[in-house]
């Protein structure tokens, strides 16, 4: 008898402690696709709250604030968006949610952009999603994304994603070349592994074979300590001219659009 | 960009300077205007009214503005450099220039 007492004593607040805790922790009543599907509900209706109240106001100094809050809202959401990822690692959710935050990360820099892409790498290298996310982080050069894009290269079963993987990462090797010595030859080296592999997946308006073997040229050809190659062609007025006409000058080639 | 590249070519006349643009642009004839209206003096190659014309695409240009800047001997010294960049890069060739003679 006194003993039973006890337990049910002890019981009570173990009890209220877990719904308490778990309660608050993880919507237990929403799917994680419920969940993501309400979160991206909520962000676009704040989105279109703070651009109706862009358009209804004139005050300059409201503007920037609500312009401001545009920019940098996506990392309030972004925690939140990992949270349903790491809860609900298998769930389709968890993917929407991952590529979600990537995507965000990409325009406002978040600081959850790298556990991500961490998760995504460990957990869901085999969605197909990956090629369209990999295309979108071409220009974004952080150790975080190559570790991302060597990950897909070697593990993705879609070749679309390998290739475009295999793009972004020469193209990144590239682009930091200049600071970066050995990786130059890294670059090369994965544009010919595209041109090899990959040239048939379709990029932009064309495909990954043809990119790849132009910025080979271009690699090989037209890289700083090199002679410009030639340029023949007509100037606005329909004349025509040569770039080697300005042999003996400094010259800025400065490739341009008025838009 | 325009007025930055209006007070470099007006800085460097009648010195071993050229500034020539690769023009992306679809429609001639509205380009003609905006060059007026802007001052831009300086020549440019037509890249066939593209951004994936001929010259952008074997110079492998897939971002606008790029930028080359070549030394006397035609040799690419510099990429995308801007502003105060583009004239110290500038200045130093020329340097290079006089030096040599």
């Amino acid at each position: 008898m006194r003993v039973k007492y006890i337990t049910s004593v002890l019981l009570i607040p173990v009890a209220l402690m877990t719904t308490h805790m778990f309660g608050q922790a993880r919507d237990t009543d929403k799917t994680p696709e419920v969940q993501y599907s309400e979160m991206v509900a909520e962000f676009r209706s704040e989105q279109q709250q703070l651009s109706k109240a862009f358009r209804e106001t004139e005050d300059k100094t409201e503007q920037v604030k609500i312009r401001k809050r545009m920019t940098t809202m996506g990392l309030d959401y972004s925690p939140r968006f990992l949270k349903v990822a790491t809860d609900y690692p298998d769930s389709k959710a968890a993917v929407d949610s991952l590529v979600w935050i990537v995507q965000m990360g990409n325009r406002s820099g978040s600081r959850d952009t790298g556990p991500a892409l961490k998760i995504l790498a460990e957990n869901h290298v085999k969605d197909e999603r990956l090629a369209s996310l990999c295309r979108m982080l071409q220009r974004t050069i952080t150790a975080d994304v190559q570790a991302f894009l060597r990950v897909v290269i070697d593990r993705s079963p879609h070749r679309d994603a390998r290739g475009m993987a295999c793009f972004a990462l020469a193209y990144q090797m590239q682009r930091t070349a200049d600071r970066t010595p050995g990786n130059q030859a890294k670059a090369e080296k994965l544009y010919q592994q595209v041109v090899d592999e990959y040239a048939d997946v379709s990029y932009l308006r064309g495909n990954l074979g043809d990119r790849a073997a132009g910025a080979l040229y271009a690699t090989k050809y037209i890289a700083i300590g090199k002679v410009a190659p030639e340029i023949t062609a007509e100037d606005i007025d329909g004349v025509k001219f040569k770039l080697s006409d300005y042999r003996g000058k400094v010259v800025v080639l400065d490739f341009w659009g008025d838009w | 960009m325009y007025p930055h590249e209006r007070s470099l070519v007006k800085r460097l006349e009648g010195q071993p300077f050229a500034l020539l643009g690769i023009n992306s642009d679809r429609d001639r004839e509205a380009l003609k205007k905006v060059m007026e209206k802007q001052g831009i003096t300086w020549r440019s190659f037509w890249n066939g009214g593209s951004t994936g014309g001929p010259i952008s695409t074997k110079w492998d240009v897939h971002s606008w503005p790029t930028i080359y800047v070549l030394d006397h001997k035609g040799v690419i010294r510099y990429k995308n450099v801007r502003g105060e960049r583009m004239d110290e890069a500038v200045d130093a060739l020329l340097k290079e220039i006089k030096e040599s003679n």
